[in-house]
């Protein structure tokens, strides 16, 4: 760790395992973690890393001649846990010594390059059978299952075929209002009867809840600020939806007492 | 204490039951779960709603419902992630998915849009008051099962002043 060149490499690959961590949805303190078990594991006397749910930044080497880096996170859209638990188990055998620095470059890459874990259309057919599940469990029958599948299916294929650049919360809110919408219409044309089972259901896919765990572990952890970034997140994410169903709810309902 | 359920509610128990595994599933699978874990994630989420209800039946009020069942994932998340060896967000993450107070943040919706806005407040502060509830359980039993660990990530110090070259 004494050449200028390793120490350039020991940065570079910090950066690499925290980037894919963060961007695929770690909570903050495991990838500042991580970032100093994988530092520490390549030989650097000194590591600090300071981590935001929207950049990261480290000082890697040894005391008084340490080099710094930043990288910048734009999108934390495409949530991969899968990813995250392999990069922690990356860095668990890097630390135990099976691995050297060339390898970790090589297996992070891969990582990053992989497909998603479980094909798109899987994922579709998971979301429309989550809602169906969910308004069973909030008190629906059968014909709340269907619909609920069927909302909770438009609802998430309208959500990941927007474009990547929309903002999220106008992503959500318009996935939101398509589901809402047919959940409400189908009540209101007489299929069922129970429409707020049909309404959870239809939402149940846009639900923030990683952001929300995310929150509540970094706050635990003592990362005050990305606690308080990732609350917010899902806060403003709940908003868009909650806005959506007030909508969908003042327009669909007018004159038609909602059942008590 | 009784047994809180009826023998006429027992099908229809499994049936809840049977949905909430296959809720938590799929929405384990819209994160990515590992498929190593998805199945466990399920049976987290079952638990943790089974837990809720039944403090329901036993007469706690949906507040410290909500709290048990956030203590229920979380413990039952740290000891699989220990066991698989793997991210406790992982496990997190789905197990907390059937314990959304999804109804009462509709009922919140609902009376403010038909001009209710009193019982829409009360609505409100109790869906807030769940929520918080959820965390509460999930940062206890975190924070508890996580003492140890932190302090072996945290004895090798990175201090600028107890580095052995000195500065």
């Amino acid at each position: 760790m004494s050449s200028g060149q390793g120490q350039d490499r020991v940065l570079d690959l910090c950066l690499r395992a925290g980037d894919l961590m963060l961007k695929h949805g770690a909570e903050t303190s495991r990838v500042e973690e991580t970032i100093v078990r994988v530092g520490r594991a390549s030989g650097a006397k000194l590591v600090h890393s300071f981590v935001t749910p929207t950049g990261i930044f480290i000082s890697v080497g040894a005391a008084g001649a340490e080099k710094t880096g930043l990288i910048r996170i734009r999108t934390t859209s495409a949530i991969n846990l899968y990813k995250v638990h392999e990069v922690n188990d990356l860095s668990r055998r890097f630390e135990r010594g099976q691995l050297t620095i060339d390898e970790m470059f090589d297996r992070l890459n891969a990582i990053d390059a992989a497909p998603p874990h479980y094909r798109i259309r899987y994922q579709h057919v998971a979301a429309a059978i989550s809602s169906g599940a969910f308004t069973m469990l909030f008190g629906g029958g059968w014909s709340e299952f269907l619909i609920g599948s069927v909302c909770g299916w438009l609802s998430n294929t309208t959500m990941e075929s927007m474009f990547e650049h929309v903002p999220r919360f106008l992503r959500v809110f318009i996935a939101a209002l398509v589901g809402v919408l047919v959940a409400a219409l189908s009540v209101k044309s007489g299929f069922s009867s129970n429409l707020e089972a049909a309404v959870i259901g239809a939402v149940i896919p846009l639900v923030p809840g990683l952001s929300l765990t995310n929150a509540i572990r970094d706050l635990m952890a003592g990362e005050l600020l990305s606690g308080v970034a990732r609350a917010s997140e899902a806060t403003l994410t709940a908003f868009a939806i909650a806005v959506a169903v007030a909508l969908v709810l003042s327009f669909i309902s007018v004159g038609v007492e909602v059942a008590p | 204490m009784s047994f809180p359920y009826t023998m006429e509610q027992i099908p229809h128990l499994l049936l809840l039951l049977v949905m909430s595994w296959l809720a938590t599933l799929g929405y384990a699978i819209l994160y990515h779960v590992p498929k190593s874990a998805s199945l466990w994630v399920g049976l987290i989420g079952t638990a943790a709603w089974l837990s809720q209800d039944l403090a329901m039946r036993f007469g706690v009020s949906s507040v410290g419902a909500a709290f048990v069942g956030g203590l229920v994932v979380s413990v039952l998340s740290e000891y699989l992630a220990r066991l698989k060896r793997m991210p406790v967000i992982v496990f997190v993450v789905g197990g907390i998915v059937p314990l959304v107070p999804g109804s009462s943040a509709f009922r919140t919706m609902r009376e403010f849009v038909t001009g209710h806005q009193l019982q829409g407040l009360a609505q409100g502060t109790n869906t807030f008051l769940i929520a918080s509830a959820i965390s509460a359980g999930l940062v206890i039993a975190g924070t508890i099962m996580r003492l140890d660990r932190r302090r072996r990530y945290e004895n090798p110090s990175t201090d600028r002043e107890r580095t052995p070259d000195g500065n």
